[in-house]
């Protein structure tokens, strides 16, 4: 791989993933070990970061807060995925009736601003991380069912797709064989430029102290923490958001580069079947 | 002998404002060849689609009947009763699975087991030697005519009883459009029936034993081959005829150059 920036950019990501796996060994204070003796210490040997208002050690709290932000971005992209790929590939695929009452309930989801509608479901279904990330799916899954429905119709259309049917093929194993692959490729690389909005949204909501709540160590809450000390320890605020500003910045930059790889091969694709073609 | 597989009734399909078959009424026997001669457009492929139940979403079968040995359609027959060589090999292939994973799919979705020999034997039959390279390697990697007979390969190891062949000698020179014409005519002795549309008059009369012949998506013309020079032909087959001859008599004498592969 040639690529330098990728390789700074996947670095990055390791660092990122490794911390959140080794979080126990890589921290070196319990996170919620409280030691109101020694709050606010100043950064230096003994603690990285320095100390929060409950003298709880900032690096490790940071440290653990990756962990938090990873969890609940996979498991609404995971939550996201699962039901527009089925509901996509339904609409795509049987067309008519199903489509059409199909893609009109997306529109529903897709005419409210999401933060709206994501405040909306924590109104209803209550505060915590599980309902913010149920929230933040709900929110976003019709987007994606779209795509995966516009796919699944260009997809069915092609030569191949006809031949296995002409072949005796069934149904299900077409969808999952010959059009799930096509739409996968491309999904994935949406959902990584996804990702990093997907996580300011679970840190906003629980800044706002809607998701997470107080004293689990996340970057939101921990924002929201240090909130009140703003003016005698703005640095406090500064950690979290760094972290977020770089997780989210390395996501996004991810699913660029892979989008511009894709958008290559897709050319060349094409180029190749128009070759074909003219043989 | 002749068991009647499947007999198309008065078959018309269309889109709204467009009609693309009138009437079309035949019937294809087992142990018998058909080929489906016509221009471009005429509705040959049309016809075979319908007969697989898969006509395009905005194409309507208007009227008529097909029974597929004295039953209506059912699904399950694509594969196992009935199967397609389909026109443009190189599309018609996922180019993310091997030839072999495709092969295999097919086969197990039609409850046929999928056994390496086997299917290396098939593939030998029609002429792919090196069968093991090519259920490795991707569609892109091989050449149209190798795809061709992969497909026909496909179709006979689904041995089904009735295989439409979609134009399978457009994509070969002359010297594998015979091969193909050979297998096919094997096909014949193992009572098996074919119907097979093609643009190439020599093509039909070299294997085929009934011609029908569309035009505007009629069946204008339907006969025994060796009654392919009666006078009381209709008068496309003539002018058909009589282009062929044409290309065929000059053959030894000047270079055709693309003509070639029309006739």
């Amino acid at each position: 791989m040639k690529d330098k920036e990728l390789i700074i950019l996947f670095s990055l990501l390791a660092i990122i993933i490794l911390s959140a796996l080794f979080a126990p060994i890589i921290a070196p204070y319990n996170p919620y070990d409280a030691d109101l003796t020694n709050k606010f210490a100043p950064a230096g040997i003994q603690h990285i970061l320095g100390t929060d208002h409950l003298g709880r050690d900032v690096f490790s709290r940071i440290i653990y807060g990756t962990r938090m932000s990873l969890i609940s971005v996979l498991a609404t992209i995971l939550i996201v995925l699962i039901l527009s790929l089925i509901v996509g590939s339904i609409a795509g695929f049987r067309g008519g009736l199903f489509d059409s009452i199909l893609m009109r309930i997306c529109d529903v989801f897709l005419t409210f601003p999401t933060f709206i509608l994501a405040l909306f479901f924590i109104g209803v279904l209550g505060v915590g991380l599980i309902n913010v990330i149920i929230a933040i799916a709900l929110t976003h899954w019709a987007w994606y069912a779209r795509i995966v429905r516009s796919i699944v119709l260009e997809t069915k259309q092609k030569n191949y797709v006809t031949a296995a049917k002409c072949l005796g093929s069934s149904r299900f194993k077409i969808v999952l064989k010959h059009i799930m692959p096509k739409v996968l490729s491309q999904v994935i690389i949406l959902a990584t430029l996804d990702l990093g909005h997907m996580m300011l949204h679970v840190a906003g909501l629980s800044f706002l102290g809607l998701g997470v709540q107080a004293p689990t160590a996340e970057w939101g809450v921990m924002i929201n923490d240090a909130a009140p000390y703003i003016r005698e320890h703005p640095e406090l605020m500064l950690y979290p958001g760094i972290c977020i500003f770089i997780t989210v910045a390395v996501f996004n930059s991810i699913g660029e580069k892979l989008k511009d790889k894709y958008e290559k091969t897709q050319d060349f694709n094409s180029n190749e079947s128009e070759i074909c073609v003219k043989n | 002998m002749c068991e009647k597989l499947i007999s198309i009734n008065n078959l018309s399909a269309g889109t709204e404002n467009h009609q693309i078959l009138h009437n079309i009424s035949f019937d294809i026997k087992s142990g018998e060849i058909i080929c489906l001669l016509g221009q471009s457009g005429s509705g040959k492929t049309m016809t075979a689609l319908s007969i697989l139940n898969m006509l395009p979403l905005n194409v309507i079968q208007t009227s008529g009947t097909i029974l597929y040995n004295h039953t209506p359609f059912d699904e399950s027959m694509r594969g196992s009763f009935i199967s397609m060589i389909m026109q443009a090999p190189a599309s018609c292939f996922d180019s993310v699975f091997t030839i072999g994973a495709q092969f295999k799919d097919i086969l197990t979705s039609n409850n046929k087991e999928y056994s390496e020999n086997k299917v290396c034997s098939i593939l030998e039959k029609v002429e792919l030697n090196n069968p093991k390279d090519i259920l490795n390697s991707y569609p892109f990697q091989l050449s149209g005519g190798m795809l061709q007979r992969v497909m026909i390969a496909i179709a006979l190891s689904l041995d089904s009883k009735v295989i439409i062949a979609d134009e399978p000698t457009s994509d070969l020179d002359t010297a594998g459009q015979k091969e193909i014409i050979e297998l096919i005519l094997n096909l014949k002795k193992e009572n098996k029936a074919v119907l097979m549309i093609t643009h190439n008059l020599a093509v039909a009369k070299s294997c085929a034993d009934k011609i029908a012949v569309m035009s505007n998506g009629r069946l204008v013309d339907f006969f025994d081959t060796h009654e392919l020079s009666d006078k009381n032909r209709h008068e496309y087959t003539k002018k058909l005829i009589y282009a062929n001859s044409m290309l065929c008599s000059s053959k030894w004498n000047i270079d055709l150059g693309e003509y070639n592969a029309e006739m």
